[in-house]
C-alpha cells in the first residue's frame, strides 16, 4: 500500500506525488488491464486513461487510505468503456449469464504441486480466466491479481458480496471442469488422476 | 511416492503471476504517458486551483533529479522497512516477569504492531515528499563537499561515453522534535552520454541504523526483484525498471538507469565502488520458517492454545510459525488461518518472545471478560479488516476478521475462565 501522505500530496496537487504514484502502481494497474482486456495495446491506453482520470478526479478523493480500491475502480470501469467501444462484449449481458449459471456454493479443489508447476496447466488456468466472460474474468483478476477483498470488489463493480462470490466460483468451476477433461490424461498419467475435491 | 497438493487458490495466483510477470513496458513508454498526462489540457484547466500550491511546489520539482530521490526514498521504504520490521534486532537486557527490552527495539516492535495495526506502513522516511519534514539542498559541488555528512563513494568504472552531469545533496530534517519521520541525507550523482541517456547513483543515509542492519531473504514485496551478490554485500534488480539496489556497511545504494541499461552493466558500476561488506555490522540472527502443525508444535517453546470458539463451517486452513533466532532470544509469530470460503475467513497471530505493548494498547478500546481484558481496532480503512488484541500468558494474540462480533467471540473464548 501507498504511503498515506503520498496520496494526500497528490491530491493537493503535488506533481512529484503523482509521479510517485504513477510509478508505484503503473505496472499492476498495465497489468490488471491486460488481464480484463486481453490485449496489450489496449491495455496500454487503458493505463494512461486511468491516470489521466486519476489526474482530473484525485482532488475528489476524500478517503486517502481507499486508494488503492479507488484506482482499481477507474482502472476497471475504464476497461469496461473500453470493451464497449470495441462492442467486443457486451458487459451486461455476460454478467447475467454468470449469476444464472452459478449457484451459491463452494469449489475448491487440490492439485498435485508438481502438476501445478508445469507451464502447460498454467497456461491451461489462463486460458480458462481469458475465455470467462468480462466480469468473471474482472472478478478473478481483482481478487487473485490484485489481492482485493470480496468486500472490496463488490465496492468496485456496485453489487452484492453475493454477485463477486457466485463470479469466483463460477471461474474456479470452469476451471476445474476444464482440468478435469483437458488434463485428465496427464494427471492419470502421473497420479492415477487425483484432482482432489473438497 | 508423496504427492503434494496445491490448493486451486494458490495455483491460480501462480499461474496469473506468471502470465503477467512476463508484460513489461519501457521506460519510454510510461515518460510519454505521463508527459502526456501531466500536460493534458483538461488537466491543467480542472487543476487550477492548485496553481498556487503547484507554483510553490514547482521550486522543489523543477529538478527531476528530486523525484528520482523520492522516489528512490519511497523504494528504500518498501525494501528495507518491511525487511527490518521483519528481522529487527532483538537487543534485549534482561528477562523478568516478560521481557524487557531498550528503547529502540521497543519503538521498533511498536511500529511493527502498528504496521499490523494500521494495514499500512506507519514509518515515514524525511523526504521532500513528506509535509512533515523540511529539506534542503545542494547543487554545488563545492558546497555539498563542505554540507554532506559523509563522502561520495564514486565508481570506478563508468560505462564509455558517459560522464558527470549533474551533482545534488539533499538533507532532510524533522520539522519538530515530536515527528516520527527517521531524517535522511541522499547524495546523487546523475551521469550522461552524448545520446541524452543517462543513469543515477543515489547514496543514502538513514538516521534508523536498524534499516541497514537488515539481511533480505525473499524479495521485496511489491516489486519484481531478483537478488544479487556483489562483492560480498547482498542486493536486489529491479527487473522492470533498471533499478540496482544493496546496503553497505553505512549507506543504502540505488543505482538506476530510467531509460534502460544493461543489467551486467550495472552490476559492473555497482561492483567497482567502495561499498564493503562488514560482516560484524549485519546481525547474527537466523530464520526459520514452518508450516506443518506437527513441526511447529515441536519448536515452539509455549502450548499452542487453538481458539475455544470457532464460528460454523470454518475450518483451520493453514499455518505458519516464523522464528527468529539470535545470541540474545528468540521471537515467534505464529500465524492460524481458519476459513470458510473464498474471503471468508479470520486469522490468530500469535506473538513470543515479545514485551506488553501497554502505550500501544492505551489507543484502543477496552473491554474487560471476567479478570481479563482485549482491546479492539476498527479499521480506518474501507473495507479494511478489524482486530482484536490481547496479552495471555506472556503471548500477544492478534485477531483479523472482518466481523467485530465474531471476533469478540473468539476472543472471548480465549479468555473466559473454563
Amino acid at each position: 500500500m501507498i504511503d498515506d501522505e503520498i496520496v494526500r500530496k497528490a491530491i493537493q496537487g503535488d506533481k512529484c506525488a503523482f509521479k510517485i504514484l504513477f510509478n508505484t502502481y503503473k505496472l499492476k494497474v498495465f497489468r490488471t488491464s491486460y488481464l480484463i482486456l486481453k490485449d496489450k495495446q489496449n491495455a496500454e491506453d487503458a493505463l494512461q486513461e486511468t491516470f489521466l482520470q486519476v489526474h482530473l478526479q484525485i482532488h475528489k478523493l476524500t478517503n486517502t487510505k481507499a486508494f488503492d480500491v479507488w484506482l482499481y475502480r477507474i482502472t476497471v470501469n475504464t476497461c469496461y468503456s473500453l470493451i464497449r467501444k470495441l462492442k467486443r462484449f457486451d458487459v451486461i449481458s455476460m454478467d447475467e449469464e454468470i449469476e444464472h449459471i452459478i449457484p451459491s456454493g463452494e469449489v475448491n479443489f487440490y492439485i498435485p504441486d508438481d502438476i501445478v508447476l508445469k507451464k502447460e496447466m498454467q497456461d491451461l488456468i489462463i486460458e480458462c480466466i481469458y475465455s470467462l466472460p468480462v466480469k468473471g474474468r474482472t472478478a478473478l483478476t481483482l481478487f487473485y491479481f490484485n489481492n482485493l477483498t470480496i468486500k472490496e470488489i463488490a465496492k468496485i463493480e456496485a453489487c452484492s458480496e453475493n454477485t463477486i462470490k457466485s463470479r469466483l466460483l463460477y471461474g474456479k468451476k470452469i476451471m476445474k471442469d476444464r482440468l478435469m477433461k483437458d488434463h485428465r490424461e496427464v494427471v492419470d498419467y502421473i497420479y492415477g488422476g487425483v484432482i482432489c475435491e473438497s | 511416492m508423496e504427492v503434494l497438493f496445491v490448493k486451486a487458490d494458490d495455483a491460480i495466483r501462480l499461474a496469473i503471476e506468471n502470465e503477467t510477470s512476463k508484460l513489461v513496458l519501457m521506460d519510454e513508454a510510461f515518460d510519454k504517458m505521463l508527459d502526456y498526462i501531466e500536460n493534458h489540457e483538461e488537466v491543467k484547466t480542472k487543476t487550477s486551483k492548485f496553481k498556487l500550491l503547484k507554483s510553490i511546489n514547482a521550486r522543489t520539482s523543477q529538478l527531476p533529479i528530486r523525484e528520482f530521490i523520492a522516489v528512490a526514498a519511497f523504494v528504500f521504504i518498501l525494501v528495507a522497512v518491511p525487511f527490518s520490521i521483519n528481522h529487527y534486532n532483538l537487543n534485549k537486557k534482561n528477562v523478568e516477569n516478560g521481557l524487557t527490552i531498550d528503547k529502540t527495539t521497543n519503538d521498533i516492535f511498536i511500529r511493527r504492531l502498528e504496521n499490523f495495526i494500521e494495514d499500512m506502513n506507519p514509518i515515514s522516511i524525511a523526504d521532500a515528499a513528506n509535509p512533515t519534514t523540511k529539506c534542503e539542498t545542494y547543487t554545488d559541488i563545492k558546497e555539498i563537499e563542505a554540507k554532506a555528512p559523509f563522502s561520495f563513494d564514486y565508481p570506478k568504472f563508468i560505462p564509455e561515453g558517459y560522464e558527470i552531469y549533474s551533482t545534488e545533496l539533499s538533507i532532510n530534517k524533522r520539522n519538530n522534535p515530536g515527528d516520527k519521520a527517521a531524517e535522511s541525507v541522499h547524495f546523487l550523482v546523475t551521469y550522461r552520454n552524448s545520446e541524452g541517456k543517462v543513469f543515477n547513483i543515489i547514496q543514502s543515509k538513514y538516521e534508523l541504523p536498524e534499516y541497514l542492519q537488515v539481511k533480505s531473504h525473499q524479495p521485496p514485496k511489491g516489486l519484481n526483484c531478483e537478488q544479487i551478490t556483489l562483492n560480498g554485500l547482498e542486493g536486489w534488480f529491479q527487473t522492470d525498471s533498471s533499478q540496482l539496489m544493496f546496503w553497505s556497511k553505512d549507506r543504502f545504494y540505488n543505482i538506476n538507469a530510467p531509460m534502460g541499461m544493461d543489467k551486467e552493466i550495472q552490476i559492473k558500476i555497482a561492483k567497482s565502488l567502495n561499498a564493503i561488506s562488514d560482516p560484524s555490522f549485519w546481525p547474527t540472527e537466523k530464520y526459520e520458517s514452518y508450516t506443518a502443525m506437527n513441526e511447529i508444535k515441536e519448536k515452539v517453546p509455549f502450548a499452542i492454545e487453538f481458539p475455544k470458539y470457532i464460528p460454523e463451517g470454518y475450518n483451520l486452513q493453514s499455518s505458519n510459525l516464523d522464528i527468529t533466532r539470535n545470541s540474545s532470544g528468540n521471537l515467534y509469530e505464529l500465524t492460524l488461518s481458519y476459513n470458510k470460503s473464498i474471503g471468508d475467513g479470520f486469522s490468530v497471530y500469535i506473538f513470543s518472545g515479545i514485551p506488553k505493548p501497554d502505550e500501544l494498547l492505551k489507543k484502543f478500546n477496552k473491554t474487560a471478560v471476567g479478570n481479563s481484558e482485549y482491546w479492539i481496532y476498527p479499521s480506518k480503512k474501507s473495507g479494511g479488516t478489524n482486530q482484536i488484541m490481547f496479552w495471555k500468558n506472556n503471548l500477544f494474540y492478534i485477531i483479523f476478521d472482518n466481523d467485530i462480533d465474531t471476533m469478540k467471540k473468539i476472543a472471548e473464548s480465549y479468555l473466559s475462565p473454563k
